[in-house]
This record gives structure tokens, sequence and C-alpha cells, in this order.
């Protein structure tokens, strides 16, 4: 599903990974550890196309980093779901509107478009919330409807970078519960955190230090 | 993509950019003011000559030497013409008659010329559809070419003049309108520039969310058509009732009809979606690829 094949991506002088390589699988729950700055963002970006390595090759799926143009790259981002560490929300729309993003982007039909973003709040615990706008939800709130806008669309992969940050350890602890039935729904889960306590036995752990990959906690 | 989708996006845009849109929707409303002003100062310009035109009368004049059965041929040549409406025969009596009574109040001079000079001739009244001095020329030539034609006359020299000069302005006109439209797709293209830098947060999700460039834009280019839709109609109506206001005053002036006043706002849509095409031409450009 995602292949690193040697890759290395710097910023000017600074060295952001060093010839990583990692496989994951589809079905398959990745937890990235790394303190802040280890890179761990990057990874994430690198998967999404937002950047590409300077050397090595990323492989999602069918599409390559080396050869993707602009029109590839949109069918790419139309098949991930991203959950951003800022959220990355619309403020000026209602909690709905910003799950619907990725089926409208797709061109999905208007009952399905419903039914989906229903589903979507449901499965985050957002069932009542779809007509408020985004000022009118805590942090946390909003936060869950960055996860529901990433699963709205059933993609192939998820990316999650700090996808608990502003949730309380029982909210965290559910949202971990989502991501691994993700997993055993087929999806692919690429998680990065720093946080120790969201890992369960039957995770996979690989952990980002001095800018190399390194597997197991 | 639904229809409802990015008209209710445009519609957001415009009210997230409010001040730039009501700015922007004045300049074009004075724009089209003007354009819709000229046009219907021209189509007023432009009618009245065709009515002064369509009331000229053309004069057949016929040589002295034909007979009745000559003068009845030619009477039918001539209605049989597709420019003449109708021709009236006056005789050599009538028209001396119709002199005599012109110059009334000088008979010594009629005296003094003796034997009636007059050739019997034939009125032409002309259909309304062939009136401007190049077509009544054209006609005149024709006629002239008739055996039993002497001559071919019609006044309205004046008429001629205003007609050449209508002509400039209208060419005039049309140049400043072309700079005026050209104007209008300027500042259309400023305001989708400023309404996308104005979402630039909104494009980046877009973005990520693999959007494509048509996604995107769209939005953009129903944004600038409501602009120019709704400022070109209101246009339209101020144009027209000052059309009314000035009818009041000249009889004769109308506005433009419901056919050009559709073209006008078909016209304006247009530059709106140009305007908003240039504006937004860079915008589905994909991030990180």
């Amino acid at each position: 599903m995602i292949d690193f094949h040697h890759v290395t991506k710097r910023f000017g002088d600074e060295l952001a990974l060093d010839d990583v390589s990692i496989h994951v699988s589809q079905g398959e729950l990745v937890v990235l550890l790394g303190a802040s700055g280890t890179g761990k963002s990057t990874f994430l970006k690198l998967i999404s196309f937002e950047e590409r390595p300077t050397t090595g090759e990323v492989v999602v799926g069918s599409w390559r980093s080396s050869t993707a143009r602009a029109a590839q790259v949109q069918r790419l981002r139309r098949r991930l779901g991203i959950i951003y560490q800022d959220f990355k929300l619309l403020p000026d729309r209602t909690v709905f509107e910003n799950v619907a993003l990725p089926l409208r982007v797709a061109g999905a039909a208007s009952s399905e478009l419903h039914r989906r973003v229903e589903a979507a709040l449901e499965r985050v615990g957002l069932a009542r919330h779809g007509a408020k706008r985004l000022s009118q939800i805590s942090g946390g709130q909003q936060q869950r409807v960055a996860v529901a806008r990433a699963l709205v669309h059933r993609p192939d992969v998820v990316l999650a970078d700090e996808p608990t940050g502003n949730l309380d350890p029982d909210m965290s602890q559910a949202m971990m519960e989502l991501f691994r039935q993700l997993r055993s729904e087929g999806t692919a889960v690429v998680l990065a955190t720093y946080d120790l306590s969201l890992i369960q036995p039957g995770d996979r752990v690989v952990r980002l230090e001095r800018a190399r990959l390194v597997e197991g906690a | 993509m639904s229809g409802a989708y990015v008209v209710a996006e445009a519609w957001r845009g415009l009210r997230r950019a409010r001040g730039v849109a009501v700015a922007s929707g004045v300049s074009l409303f004075a724009a089209w003011v003007v354009l819709a002003g000229t046009a219907d100062a021209l189509w007023n310009g432009w009618r009245f000559v065709r009515f002064a035109n369509a009331r000229k009368e053309v004069v057949v004049l016929m040589k002295e030497s034909l007979g009745a059965e000559a003068d009845s041929v030619l009477g039918a040549r001539l209605r049989g013409l597709q420019e003449v409406a109708g021709a009236e025969y006056v005789s050599r009596d009538s028209a001396w008659a119709q002199l005599s009574r012109d110059l009334n109040a000088d008979p010594d001079l009629l005296q003094s010329v003796g034997s009636n000079p007059l050739p019997p001739s034939y009125r032409l009244s002309l259909r309304p559809d062939f009136s401007t001095a190049a077509e009544i020329e054209r006609l005149a030539q024709t006629i002239r070419q008739y055996p039993e034609v002497g001559d071919v006359v019609y006044g309205g020299e004046w008429l001629g003049r205003l007609e050449t000069w209508l002509g400039r302005f209208t060419l005039v006109g049309v140049s400043f309108g072309g700079a005026v439209a050209l104007g209008v797709v300027v500042l259309v293209m400023l305001v989708i520039r400023l309404a996308i830098l104005a979402r630039r947060d909104v494009l980046r999700v877009l973005y990520l969310l693999g959007a494509g460039a048509w996604f995107i834009r769209l939005p953009f280019l129903v944004e600038g058509l409501i602009l120019t839709a709704v400022t070109s109609a209101l246009a339209l109506a101020a144009v027209e009732g000052a059309s009314r206001l000035a009818a009041t005053r000249w009889g004769g002036w109308s506005h433009l009809p419901l056919p050009l006043d559709a073209a006008f706002v078909g016209l304006a849509l247009l530059l709106g979606l140009l305007g908003s095409l240039v504006g937004s031409w860079r915008v589905g450009r994909v991030e990180g690829s």
C-alpha cells in the first residue's frame, strides 16, 4: 500500500528524513513515535505528496512520487483521509459542511452525501452537532470533526498527525479504537504521536530518531 | 459537483469579501450605465434617421415625350421595386397646379415662364426597412437607368450628413464601449484575484482534499457571473428609467428593445466570465505537486 524506498528529505541544510525505507500494508496500523520536530509531519506529508523526497521514492498504491503529476496527485488525495494537527477545518462552515467536503470533491450524490456524513458524525459521537458552526463547539469536538472528515469517504489510507492532542484520555482511547476498527476494515492507518499511552499490543510501532526510522517502541 | 454547492460557494465568497464586492459592484454598475446609456443614445439616433428617411419622398421625373401607356408601364415597374411602398402619379397639369399654388404670391413669375415646363412624375414612398441614405441613393441610381426617367431627386441632404455623423459617433461609441468592456474584464479579474487571496485558507484545504482545478475555479467563475449579471441588470433598469423620463420630454425617445437588452446582459455575462477565467487562471494549480 505505502512504500518508502530510501527516502531522504532535506529542507535546505536541515535533514528531516535520512534514508527511510518502510512498507505499510493494507489493513495495518502504524504508530509513528517521535518527539516534536523529529520529522513525523514530514513523513505524513510525503505520503500525501504535499512534499516530494529529495532522494528516493514514495509509492502509495499505484502512485509514485517521482512521476505523479497534478491530476494524479488529486486522485491520490481523494483516496486519503488526513487528520491534521491543526485540523484544517473551514471556520465559516457548519460541522456537516466540513465533514461533507471530501464527498463534494469526489462528486457524491446528495442523498449519499447526507447518509455518509451522518454516519461519520455518529461514528465520532457528534451526531447531533451537524448544524453547529465550528465556533460553537470545543477544541476536542473540532478534532473529532477532523476525524469524521477523514473517514467520511472511506479512504484506503488514513494519515493522522497527533489526532488525540486535544482529547481527554477517554476520548483519546475511543479514537484509537476507531482507528483499530478502520484497520480491521482493511484501511491502512499511519498515526503520528508522541503519546506512548495510545499504543496497544498488536499495533506496529516505528520511531523517528535523528531523521532515521527505527522499528519498535 | 452540484450546481447548488457552486452557487452557494460563490455567494459565500461574495459575502466574505463584502467590501470588495460592493465597491466593485458600484464600479461595474457605473460602467454598465455608461455603456447602456451610449447604446440607448445611438439606438435612438439611428431610429430617428430611419424615421426621417422613411418619410422622405423620392421624386422620379419622367422624360417629356412619353405617352400615357409608357407612364403606366413605368408606374408598374416602380411599384415592383422591393424598396418602394407606393408610387403616386403626378401629371404635368397637376404639377403645374401645385407650383401655381406654391407660388401664389408671385403670379408674374408664372406668367414669365409661359407654357408648362414641368414633366410628369412619380412620387415614391419607401418601405421602412429601406431608408438609409445609402439605400436611397442606390435606389435612385437604379431608377435613373430606366429609359423613361429623366431624373430622380430626393431632398434631405442634411439627413445624409446626420447619418454620416451618427456613423462616426457609432464608431467612437463602439471604440469607447470596447475600452469600457476591457476595463470591466480587468476589474472582474482583480476582484476574483482578491477573492482568491481572501480564501487562501479554504483553497489550501480543498487542494489537500484532492479537489480538481474546476472544482476550485467554478465558484469564482460563478462569482464573476453573479457580479456582472446583477450590476448589468440594475444598470439597464436605471437606463430604462432615464429613457422613460426622456420620453416624457422627447416623444420619440425609447429604450433599447428587449432582445438588445438581453444581448447586453449576455455580453456582460461574457465579459464577467472572461474576467473570472483570467483572474482564476492559476488557481487550479495543485500545491505540493
